[in-house]
């Protein structure tokens, strides 16, 4: 960001946040509802996770101040996202004024002007690419999509695989992820999940595992059926195959991170194929949730080969092991694209494990899931 | 020449103000048919009464209030975010209509936000 001084602004937030970022989020939405309790519409009944969004979304912005090409695809992703709240350009001035009251108030003494005209031109660029991103598909694209619970499969206590079908076509790419409405069991409640199939067609596979506490998933996964609805939001994130690329792929998931790298599997059929090695870590048999499909994936794509490595479990007779370590000892994979989706620990410690393998960090993409 | 900066409770007019904006901010609270439930069969003279001395103790000014604390005079109730969030609003609208300043409204916030987790229990 030209003309900002990043580094104050970092130190500046790291400070605040030093107050305890629960704090800091209760001051913010405080001040935005006193101020403009229209806005509260817009929000999900409870605020708990809100207030830990909000934390998390000001810590990713803030950590990427100065790596705009991060940044701003992410901005417009969350901007286009939030067109489904009914987020207009007229509602970013008081979010920018509720949000520098509420770095002032926690900066206590150590607020100056300076500051204070820096924090204003970050969100200044940050507003814009958001309402921006917004504003150039309002008439292109509705806010939400709506679809309809076709199948609930429960296929360990905690793990579901759904079939939803959307009224229209959803634009997303495979391996982009899209938020999701529970509409009939918890409406304004969303949550982030990704196609499991290649886009195209009205019908799409997701996968949805238990988080304690999650108002979506628990819906999706104890208290959906089919005939319930959902409204599903745009599609967001960048891990998506390179069109460029004709290099062999490398997938690896820990748990329903699987369903991006599946999505991928289904594209690169329907493009006629290329070598392809999916890696899927468990911990234990149990979590193999989705066995049955990858083996008649694997059968049926001779371009395909599957691997399970199972890292807790004695009575699992094929490779042991934490997934990352394993791909990463079997094979020289620099030539190759890597996709690596699962937990924020896995995805880590397999991108690591790959990197110091000699594979090229360009050649690897990843997306880890959310765990609250 | 300089002199001490102005109390909240100054600011917000002594207790004749506070006691205004109290009378103000409960008359927009019991006319919001979300929140009217919670108020069923409470007696308003008192709670006012209640509030108002709290309010003047919290701002800075003389200690009288001798009521429960948060949690103790919230507990039971079934507060929801949703709920503590349109009271807000009512504050909001309160103070704007008492010609409340930015920093009046910082300051409030800032006694304000800490109260959610005692308040909200549903």
């Amino acid at each position: 960001m030209a003309d900002i001084d990043t580094d104050a602004l970092k130190s500046n937030f790291a400070a605040v946040a030093a107050h305890g970022g629960d704090q800091v989020a209760l001051y913010f939405y405080s001040y935005l509802f006193l101020k403009y309790p229209t806005t509260r519409e817009m929000f999900p009944p409870a605020m708990t996770r809100q207030r830990d969004r909000l934390v998390g979304a000001l810590v990713r912005i803030v950590t990427n101040v100065d790596n705009v090409g991060e940044l701003v695809p992410y901005l417009e992703d969350l901007g286009r996202d939030h067109r489904k709240f009914g987020t207009l350009t007229a509602h970013y001035p008081a979010v920018g004024e509720a949000l520098i009251a509420t770095l002032r108030h926690f900066s206590g003494d150590q607020w100056t002007n300076e500051l204070q005209a820096n924090w204003a031109a970050a969100y200044g660029v940050v507003a814009g690419a958001m309402s921006g991103a917004a504003e150039k598909v309002d008439e292109s694209e509705p806010p939400w999509w709506d679809a309809d619970i076709v199948e609930v499969d429960l296929r360990t206590f905690d793990i579901a695989v759904l079939k939803v079908r959307t009224d229209t076509v959803h634009p997303y790419r495979a391996g982009q992820s899209m938020s999701v409405e529970p509409t009939t069991l918890r409406p304004r409640e969303w949550r982030f999940y990704t196609p499991a199939n290649a886009p195209g067609g009205l019908e799409i596979e997701l996968h949805a595992r238990l988080i304690n506490g999650g108002p979506v998933s628990t819906a999706l996964v104890r208290g959906a059926s089919a005939g319930d609805k959902l409204r599903l939001g745009p599609p967001f994130g960048r891990m998506t195959l390179d069109p460029q690329s004709s290099r062999p792929l490398l997938l690896i998931a820990g748990s329903t991170g699987l369903a991006p790298l599946k999505a991928m599997i289904d594209q690169v059929a329907r493009d006629g194929g290329r070598a392809t090695h999916l890696y899927f870590g468990a911990r234990s048999i149990r979590e193999i949730y989705d066995r049955k499909d990858l083996e008649l994936l694997a059968e049926r794509y001779s371009w395909l080969t599957v691997v399970i490595v199972v890292s807790d479990d004695i009575r699992w007779k094929g490779p042991r092991g934490l997934v990352g370590n394993y791909v990463a000892d079997a094979g020289d994979w620099s030539t190759h694209d890597a996709f690596v989706c699962g937990s924020p620990a896995m995805v880590a410690a397999t991108v690591k494990r790959l990197i110091s393998a000699g594979m090229p960090q360009d050649q690897i993409k990843f997306e880890e899931f959310g765990e609250a | 020449m300089t002199s001490p900066t102005p109390t909240l409770y100054e600011t917000l007019g002594a207790e004749g103000g506070i006691r205004k904006a109290v009378g103000d901010f409960y008359t927009r609270v019991v006319a919001d048919p979300d929140l009217a439930d919670y108020f069923d069969g409470v007696d308003m003279v008192s709670l006012r009464r209640h509030q108002t001395d709290m309010l003047v103790a919290a701002t800075g000014g003389p200690q009288r209030y001798t009521g429960q604390d948060m949690a103790e005079a919230h507990g039971g109730l079934q507060i929801t975010d949703a709920a503590f969030d349109k009271v807000v609003g009512h504050l909001g609208a309160t103070l704007t209509a008492a010609g409340a300043g930015d920093d009046t409204i910082g300051a409030v916030v800032a006694a304000l936000s800490p109260l959610r987790p005692a308040i909200v229990s549903a």
